[in-house]
């Protein structure tokens, strides 16, 4: 268990320089000089020029350029934005906490619809009630966060009123208030995944001897399935959690600009269009730097959880 | 976006109801994926109008019989857009899959004929790319090379290749130590004869079947890009790039977001229905 946690734990800087190594490239691979890139692809000033090539060492060799900007990154020096005229780290840092909040929320929301939802159609296998969720589950899964967006959009904030359908509110509870509707949209389709998964697991579980153990033991239907068969069906919901986590951040993305949420997605979008290269550097890397870290705890958890994996991974070491 | 997740999902999450060869929906939804190529194909013979020009009197229109299902924000005929949006929206995916297969699908065989070194170097290329979110990846690559249509699919195509060289990977190692391999190698054959006559065949199942969900997931990758403005760009335009206009006057009426919103799930739910029919066949029949 300990090698296992100090190699995923090792591994991590490097997978994070090499990521790094890559954002920091593209600026090269960029049609256009480093210098033309930087500043977005606009008509600038000698004096822009000269300040740019200054800041990021341009006429260093490549790899001391490389060291340099990412030694001002760690430190937290981000550059500065061209379209915002301010630092990067101004920029970027208050957009953070939205899309951790949205996140979060979302992901509450996928564990709790898509765990029941699966688990009920388990027990109910073939009957009705699980043909029902199952048709739902199979359209929920093609509805992708842009679509859920602007249906939720129309629906429930326009036509019925219920919640409101852009921007943040003013903080606080208002802007929980104003992130129910983005967390459903984002959650949507990794619901459907989620109760598929479930679903399946629960099924294949009940059907396994330790099961059939417990209910000749006299126990009562309800507590073989609350306290045998549930824990164990929930393995490979948490298997797939790895990769919800990077479904969620792709997918705030599209939820952010959707619902016009000033989060670290909805600016990435904006940098893009407007050529904020430093921007979306940076929201590149945070993003990055977060999928790894929460795998990485996931990952741990996971092995916490199911003895299975402690010990394997206590004898491939 | 969850093509890793449902590459997972495709070999556990049966569905309850019949989706077998002959059955009903199968058919059903083989029949609509027909049609719409054929539509891709036909666009100019089958759209009543010019996708392009708009009349700004039209604007916002609702479903009539100047406008089969309305007209959008600058007039534009909502039908005829949506005919020819087949073409990138189902094209761009088409390109996806068959490049990433191509790169990726050959880097994985490869890597799983071969193994050793060059295996083990390929492995860490494709953690380190699955290290970015898949949609970051690809937002970060048109941020590098510019917007359009062409740089998207080229994006997405790029966080596809990681995908497809695990999954075909996985299949040449679990084929590789079976005898009908070593039985060709003791007649004599070269490499290229085992693998492209032997061993390809053999996977090519699974293969399909994850090729067919791919082209799902793909096409909804390529609709979030347009949708926030970094794929199809005018006058080309796709679903996507339908639902981004909608957005835009979505506080007026919804109509010009139903149309492309429901072609896409109709879409993806045919696809799937599709991929899981195939992978369901290959399984009976192993």
């Amino acid at each position: 268990m300990l090698a296992l946690a100090a190699k995923r734990i090792l591994l991590m800087p490097v997978l994070l320089l090499v990521a790094s190594f890559v954002i920091f490239s593209m600026m090269y691979l960029a049609p256009g000089s480093p210098e033309a890139v930087l500043l977005g692809g606009k008509q600038a000033t000698p004096e822009a020029y000269e300040r740019v090539t200054e800041e990021y060492h341009l006429d260093d060799p490549f790899f001391t350029q490389y060291g340099l900007w990412l030694g001002r990154f760690v430190t937290g020096d981000f550059g500065d934005s061209i379209t915002l005229t301010d630092s990067v780290a101004n920029v970027v840092g208050p957009r953070i906490m939205p899309t951790m909040q949205l996140t979060l929320m979302a992901s509450v929301l996928i564990m709790l619809v898509g765990v029941v939802l699966g688990m009920v159609s388990a027990l109910k296998a073939g009957g009705a009630l699980d043909v029902g969720i199952s048709l739902f589950v199979l359209v929920l899964a093609a509805v992708s966060p842009a679509i859920m967006s602007l249906i939720l959009i129309s629906v429930v904030a326009i036509d019925l009123g219920w919640l409101p359908a852009l921007g943040l509110g003013d903080g606080g509870f208002d802007q929980i208030r104003h992130l129910i509707l983005p967390s459903i949209a984002l959650a949507a389709s990794v619901v459907a995944l989620v109760g598929r998964t479930a679903r399946i697991s629960m099924i294949r579980t009940l059907n396994q001897e330790f099961i059939e153990t417990a209910r000749s033991r006299g126990l009562s239907g309800r507590s073989v399935v609350v306290k045998h068969a549930f824990r164990h069906a929930l393995i490979p919901v948490v298997t797939i959690s790895g990769l919800i986590v990077g479904y969620l951040l792709s997918g705030a993305v599209v939820v952010e600009y959707a619902f016009g949420l000033n989060g670290l997605g909805g600016l990435l979008v904006d940098s893009v269009q407007s050529g904020d290269f430093a921007v979306v550097q940076a929201i590149a890397l945070i993003l990055v730097f977060a999928f790894l870290v929460i795998n990485l705890v996931v990952d741990l958890l996971y092995a916490l959880i199911d003895p299975r994996v402690r010990l394997a991974a206590g004898k491939a070491s | 976006m969850i093509a890793w997740a449902a590459d997972r999902m495709s070999r556990t999450g049966r569905v309850p109801f019949r989706v077998q060869r002959g059955g009903y929906l199968t058919w059903s939804a083989a029949a609509v994926l027909t049609l719409l190529v054929l539509v891709a194909v036909f666009a100019p013979l089958v759209a009543p109008q010019d996708p392009n020009n708009g009349v700004l009197s039209s604007s916002l229109a609702q479903p009539s019989g100047a406008h089969l299902l309305g007209a959008d924000g600058s007039g534009r005929d909502i039908f005829s857009r949506l005919v020819y949006g087949t073409r990138a929206s189902l094209g761009g995916p088409l390109v996806i899959v068959l490049v990433s297969t191509l790169i990726g699908g050959g880097l994985g065989l490869l890597g799983g004929f071969i193994g050793g070194f060059l295996d083990g170097a390929l492995g860490r290329l494709w953690d380190l790319m699955l290290a970015f979110p898949s949609l970051l990846l690809a937002i970060v690559i048109v941020a590098t090379f510019g917007r359009g249509l062409v740089p998207a699919v080229i994006a997405i195509s790029i966080t596809y290749i990681p995908l497809m060289a695990r999954v075909v990977r996985g299949l040449v190692v679990s084929e590789r130590h079976k005898q009908y391999l070593a039985a060709c190698r003791l007649q004599g054959f070269g490499t290229p004869r085992i693998v492209f006559n032997h061993l390809l065949p053999n996977i090519s199942g699974p293969l399909i079947a994850q090729l067919t969900l791919n082209f799902g997931y793909a096409l909804l990758d390529l609709a979030a890009l347009s949708f926030i403005g970094l794929g199809a760009s005018p006058p080309t335009s796709d679903w996507g790039t339908m639902l981004s206009d909608g957005k835009a006057t979505i506080l007026t009426t919804a109509n010009p977001v139903i149309w492309p919103s429901l072609a896409i799930i109709v879409t993806v739910v045919c696809v799937n229905l599709v991929g899981q029919a195939i992978s369901d066949r290959l399984q009976r029949s192993v």
